[in-house]
């Protein structure tokens, strides 16, 4: 648990709008839904990352808060006109969150532009969700999206970066694209320990949902200023208890959310994400904060 | 329109909505009998000569989430659909996109008052569009028991002929949220991932405007 509350937040009316920021497959539509299943919260699906391909694009470049712009935003955002305009709009309308009516977003894309973030949305509140790594790629290698994602082109870099010399599994083996997914969980922690700090911020484990729904959901309505909800237990119920729907549904019980990972994975795929944990593993990595004490 | 690929579906569309007139005050509407499918999308868009939306962002359509069903042809230079969704409703369609598609059928989106009449067929105590019995997946598409949308007419129509009123994809009206600054549009009728709260007829949420969304479509309404 993680919790730095900023009191400039709560002041007045005004409520500070809120970002889920979560790996791909780590639960971020689950969250999404479990907040919304209130009326008086919204949360916007992705809008960085599904409603530009420009995120998408610059997925795990570093941008600073030095980088914000007033003017332009981003130096690099200079010849989208259209897509300033979009994002300014969103800032005023999460501007517009209120006590009575909490607007957030989630995001999976955003982890090397939380500097940024930072200056752009001076008062945002990052809810951080983690799941099991192991988890995490199996999802992530059954969802048919790493050439969407880019995993291939973006992570290698930002890993070798971060783990100089590290010794891949040959390529066209089936632990090798474990081993990336298992890369992008690693580069992503990074980024988010380096850069959540200034946020006011909350941990949230998706297991935490299937071990105690009640007090889970209570840590994180305490954390965006409100009471747990009727309609938020009674989602917690009914979607974790069976698994149906398509690729995003949260429908899913708690028992495929935390184990379908050992059905679906090679002893070479798990012992391959376990080695990228271990090879990163310092002062500076933990990979039990991953979630896997591997 | 007439000198367009499948005139016909227009015009059947418009033939096809349902006269609704309000008891005890309130103008008669001619209300769309379902949500603008998607080949309905892309004729209508192509009749417009809807340019491509640009390579970083949108104005009317968010081509940019890799399901969005409606697709610009570059080469072709034509809006397309895949043909296994033609006849689901059209997701992905911004509010002020789904204005401009009403206009273009010389309609308009409903308010949400409208709607929750139209939808109540005037009784103000019933809670879903069929009444009072509870949901559940042979009466509409909610709570991902389809895993996305479904074609349009597939569920029994409310006894004024409307499909998926509850269900499907959410509608966009034409109302704020809340009044005064909010950039929040009122979306009635629940939605295929949606739970079963939101097919209520009593129950609204607002969103963004500005987004094209997975859960929101629309209906026109024709002023009498």
């Amino acid at each position: 648990m993680n919790v730095n509350v900023n009191a400039e937040m709560h002041a007045g009316k005004k409520a500070a709008p809120f970002l889920i920021l979560a790996h791909h497959r780590s639960g971020s539509n689950f969250l999404n839904d479990l907040v919304q299943a209130r009326p008086d919260v919204d949360c916007i699906n992705e809008p960085f990352s599904m409603h530009t391909p420009f995120f998408r694009e610059c997925d795990l470049e570093h941008w600073s808060g030095a980088d914000f712009d007033p003017r332009w935003l981003h130096r690099s955002l200079v010849p989208h006109a259209q897509l300033r305009c979009f994002l300014r709009e969103l800032r005023r309308h999460l501007g517009e969150s209120h006590a009575q009516r909490i607007v957030g977003f989630k995001e999976t894309g955003l982890f090397g532009k939380l500097g940024w973030l930072k200056a752009f949305l001076p008062g945002l509140r990052v809810l951080w969700v983690q799941r099991d790594p192991r988890a995490i790629v199996s999802s992530v290698l059954r969802s048919g999206l790493m050439d969407f994602w880019r995993y291939r082109e973006l992570v290698p870099p930002r890993f070798e970066a971060l783990c100089p010399g590290y010794r891949r599994a040959p390529a066209g083996t089936r632990a090798h694209d474990a081993e990336l997914v298992a890369m992008s969980v690693v580069v992503r922690l990074d980024m988010a320990q380096r850069s959540l700090g200034p946020f006011a911020h909350h941990t949230v484990r998706l297991d935490d949902f299937a071990l105690d729904p009640r007090a889970g959901l209570q840590q994180l309505c305490r954390f965006l200023g409100l009471e747990a909800h009727p309609e938020q237990l009674a989602f917690l119920r009914q979607r974790q208890g069976i698994t149906r729907g398509g690729r995003y549904s949260s429908f899913r019980s708690h028992h495929d959310v935390q184990d379908a990972w050992r059905r679906h994975l090679t002893e070479a795929q798990v012992a391959a994400v376990e080695a990228v944990l271990q090879a990163c593993a310092g002062p500076r990595f933990d990979a039990r904060q991953a979630g896997c004490a591997a | 329109m007439k000198d367009r690929a499948e005139p016909d579906l227009v015009e059947r569309y418009l033939e096809q909505a349902v006269r609704f007139v309000p008891h005890g005050g309130g103008g008669a509407l001619r209300v769309a009998a379902t949500l603008v499918t998607c080949r309905l999308a892309v004729l209508l868009l192509d009749a417009m000569a809807m340019p491509p939306e640009p390579a970083s962002g949108y104005r009317y359509v968010n081509v940019h989430n890799p399901d969005c069903p409606l697709r610009f042809d570059a080469a072709a230079r034509r809006w397309r659909c895949p043909a296994a969704l033609a006849e689901h409703p059209a997701w992905g369609i911004n509010w002020a996109g789904a204005r401009l598609l009403c206009e273009r059928l010389g309609a308009r989106l409903p308010t949400a008052s409208e709607w929750e009449r139209f939808a109540a067929n005037d009784t103000p105590q019933r809670a879903y569009p069929w009444g009072d019995a509870p949901p559940g997946p042979e009466r509409a598409n909610y709570d991902e028991h389809y895993g996305g949308t479904t074609e349009v007419g597939r569920f029994a129509p409310t006894e004024i002929g409307l499909f998926d009123v509850a269900g499907n994809l959410g509608e966009w009206c034409l109302d704020r949220h809340e009044p005064g600054t909010s950039l929040e549009r009122v979306v009635k009728g629940g939605a295929w991932s949606k739970d079963a709260r939101h097919l209520r007829i009593a129950t609204s949420r607002g969103k963004w405007g500005r987004l094209g969304t997975t859960t929101i479509g629309l209906r026109p309404v024709w002023g009498d």
